[in-house]
């Protein structure tokens, strides 16, 4: 085997071999098997490939339901990937596992630290260190179909005007689909320490009866979106954005990574826009941190040619690279201005950014997807049935309190 | 090409971290120290260990290199990796010569084991090497291009010559047991569930191949235009082949040549054992040699066979006796003859016939029937013999 291994070596010239798994976002996965070639950061491997043309970068896409497993039996090989593509709880999630290592005793993280808004790189600090440099952000928008809809709802109500009005429009109640009308509603200050884990936050303005008020007015305005004829609740993300393309469905939110996709299936008739707003204030948009990751098997160099990679991700001119070319992410380097005059898609991610930073401030802390991974199929479930009826909107709001940690 | 090459080559950078060395090094030493020893003359109380098989020997020898990594707090992972595929040689092992070998015959069981046992090893060995050391569904994603229409990846290729290698070698056992099933429900003869088992197998692998090509999604429009050229291409250069194999298929549903009946070929009776879809075997029990003629001649010549209706042989020996014997004694006598052996039937009942009156002798003819065609030879030979040994006891001269 190692005669075979130097023969191919010798035919095939000495070459460096960095492997790169990109993991992701859950539910999203088919985005990404449908086209490995076009993800955001494309730009980020051409730079990475033009500086270092003798390289070979070998990417692969594993799930996030599969990635702990996978890691653990490659960890076990001595054959896990130098780096890793994921989300920023997922990756706080492994390094507190020890599935890769900590970024803090790496020089690359003290000289990209300051182009990271402090907020930023709380994301990624945990007690165990590091867990990754960030390199762009996604978040969720309004989809709709243009020809369908002419002007995209500002408000909740609006929404409800334009269902009742015999536009088909889609939700699910996962994250990206229904969790953002919660901010819209007054519920995310009780909605977050449910997910995250982390304990609420105690101010003037919350308590936990305002918290109740809020998840039943939420609950509420979910049971009467729900008895609209023209909302389908979909089962996911995919549903949805099948839905808009095969014009059955002419209203959906949307994670901003599904846009590229959506573009070349639908061209000119997707809009775009930022999610409609409610009596409490702007939408809480769910939003995530892609981060880069140092697998744990490296040797020395590989390790090194990993650490170069991730350095570069947050270059001014790659991150304008991806943003501009993408027009679907946001980058994390602070520097990097986002020209929202000439793009109504960026304007769009830059007001949901922005919502996303000032409204969801606890989900912008540092947190686990271990806890996420366990409370997102309860709540899920919870809305669903609170949805279709089967339990009241009150049952809901007190089972949804029972999931709080405690203060 | 390119792209799988460089993934290969993308494999090879795992050489280059220490806790792989580490698990391959002294497994690669193991086989190699292994190889040399067994080569080696067999001395002291150790030679046993060398007279196992090689595959139970490097098991061993896996699973103590496990443990002194453990021992070491080192990884042990590629090791076990390498651990299942010699387990799972021995139990291959185990499986075809113990178990199987009481069931099948040497020869079925060598066909089982080289066509099918150990090539679904080696690609589970070489599928789990793969998805170790990369991605099996990023490499099963790699674009081989368009072909007729299709958009062809490598998954979908090798999927396809997968199903469409073990529906070929795979067919014979289910293919065989639904006609046994179909014989024992509807009373078919043998030959005809023979010919449904060749039929089976011919539907379903062509089954097999509409389903491959719908699933590479090929351009049917494309296919057809590519049969078009192949049709003219047949017509001039390969029509003998074509013309054999369409002549197999319409043997094979008429019925006339089916494996198990019995023909005659060149003045010889012969058994068909295969009619396959180029050419038919015969056993040909004289010089037990197994002849192979072309479909075609069955298609375009006379064929007698003596199993188209039943299997039963009408046989006949001419002999010339002399005059000086009563006509009618020599005719009871050739029939009673005839009856005593075991091998005639006696419906219908052997027939003495004068068919010729001559100077000197007399022309005799004895017919008579067998159950077997294929023994006809002998059964001729051994009745010859009690002629001429009933004659001698009865004084008579010689039969001519």
């Amino acid at each position: 085997m190692l005669a075979l291994a130097a023969l191919l070596q010798g035919c095939l010239g000495p070459r460096q071999t960095l492997h790169v798994v990109i993991v992701p976002t859950s539910r999203l996965e088919w985005l990404q098997r449908d086209g490995k070639d076009r993800i955001p950061w494309k730009p980020l491997l051409q730079e990475y490939q033009r500086l270092h043309p003798g390289l070979q970068l070998q990417v692969s896409v594993v799930d996030e339901a599969h990635l702990e497993e996978t890691l653990r039996r490659d960890r076990s090989r001595g054959l896990g990937p130098d780096l890793l593509v994921l989300r920023a709880p997922v990756a706080n999630a492994l390094l507190q596992q020890g599935l890769v290592e900590r970024l803090n005793d790496q020089r690359a993280w003290h000289r990209s630290q300051p182009l990271l808004e402090p907020a930023l790189a709380d994301r990624v600090t945990t007690a165990a260190g590091v867990s990754g440099l960030p390199a762009y952000n996604i978040l969720t928008l309004a989809c709709f179909n243009r020809q369908v809809v002419l002007r995209p709802p500002a408000s909740l109500d609006d929404l409800m005007g334009l269902a009742a009005s015999g536009r088909p429009i889609g939700v699910a109640v996962d994250p990206i689909g229904i969790w953002w009308s919660a901010g819209a509603l007054g519920a995310q200050n009780a909605m977050v320490p449910i997910l995250t884990g982390n304990p609420r936050v105690a101010t003037a303005s919350a308590s936990p009866t305002a918290d109740r008020a809020a998840l039943l007015a939420w609950l509420t305005w979910l049971r009467q979106l729900a008895l609209q004829s023209r909302v389908d609740i979909a089962s996911g993300p995919r549903e949805l954005v099948e839905g808009l393309e095969s014009g059955r469905l002419s209203w959906i939110p949307c994670y901003s990574s599904s846009l590229g996709h959506l573009e070349r299936s639908m061209g000119k008739r997707l809009g775009v826009a930022p999610l409609p707003g409610g009596p409490a204030g702007p939408p809480t948009p769910f939003g995530t941190v892609m981060v880069m990751a140092l697998g744990s098997d490296s040797s020395p160099p590989q390790r090194r040619l990993a650490l170069q990679l991730a350095e570069l991700s947050l270059d001014p001119l790659v991150q304008r690279e991806i943003t501009l070319e993408s027009l679907m992410v946001l980058p994390a380097n602070r520097f990097v201005s986002v020209p929202v005059a000439s793009s109504g898609r960026l304007a769009a991610l830059e007001q949901a950014q922005r919502q996303f930073d000032e409204r969801s401030k606890l989900l912008t802390a540092s947190f686990s997807a271990d806890r996420l991974r366990r409370t997102q199929p309860l709540v899920e479930d919870l809305l669903w049935k609170v949805m279709l009826g089967v339990v009241t909107p009150q049952q809901g709001t007190e089972a949804l309190l029972r999931l709080s940690p405690p203060s | 090409m390119s792209t799988f090459l460089a993934e290969i080559q993308g494999w090879l950078a795992f050489l280059d971290r220490l806790p792989v060395l580490q698990q391959l090094l002294p497994v690669g030493l193991l086989l190699l120290g292994l190889l040399r020893l067994r080569r080696l003359p067999r001395r002291g109380r150790w030679s046993r260990l060398l007279d196992l098989p090689l595959v139970v020997q490097l098991l061993l020898g896996q699973v103590l290199i496990a443990l002194v990594l453990l021992a070491l707090h080192q990884r042990v992972g590629l090791v076990l990796l390498l651990g299942q595929f010699s387990l799972a040689r021995l139990l291959l092992r185990l499986a075809e010569r113990p178990l199987l070998a009481r069931w099948l015959p040497p020869d079925s069981l060598q066909l089982l084991s080289t066509r099918l046992l150990r090539p679904l090893f080696l690609l589970a060995v070489m599928l789990a090497g793969i998805d170790a050391l990369g991605s099996l569904q990023d490499l099963a994603g790699l674009p081989l291009g368009v072909w007729f229409g299709g958009a062809i990846r490598l998954g979908d290729l090798f999927s396809v010559l997968v199903v469409l290698y073990l529906l070929l070698v795979g067919l014979h056992l289910p293919a065989a047991g639904v006609s046994l099933l179909v014989q024992r429900g509807l009373g078919i003869s043998e030959g005809s569930r023979r010919a449904l088992d060749q039929i089976l197998q011919y539907v379903i692998f062509s089954l097999g191949v509409i389903w491959a090509m719908g699933r590479l999604g090929f351009n049917q429009t494309g296919v057809l235009a590519i049969a078009g050229g192949l049709s003219v291409g047949l017509g001039f250069g390969i029509k003998e082949v074509f013309s054999n194999i369409v002549s197999g298929l319409w043997l094979l549903i008429e019925g006339s040549v089916r494996p198990g009946e019995v023909l005659m070929h060149e003045g010889e009776a012969c058994e068909v054992r295969r009619l396959g879809p180029r050419a038919t075997t015969l056993w040909r029990g004289g010089d037990n040699a197994e002849v192979v003629v072309p479909n075609q001649s069955f298609f375009t010549t006379a064929t007698t066979t003596y199993t188209r209706s039943d299997r039963m042989r009408r046989c006949s020996l001419e002999l010339k006796v002399a005059q000086s014997w009563n006509p009618e004694q020599v005719v009871a006598l050739l029939e009673d003859l005839a009856a005593d052996h075991p091998a005639v039937l006696t419906a219908p009942a052997p027939k003495a016939l004068l068919v010729e009156f001559g100077s000197e002798r007399y022309g005799y003819k004895l017919s008579f029937s067998i159950a077997d065609p294929l023994t006809a030879g002998s059964v001729t030979a051994d009745l010859r013999l009690a002629i001429c040994r009933r004659f001698g006891d009865l004084g008579m001269d010689p039969p001519a």
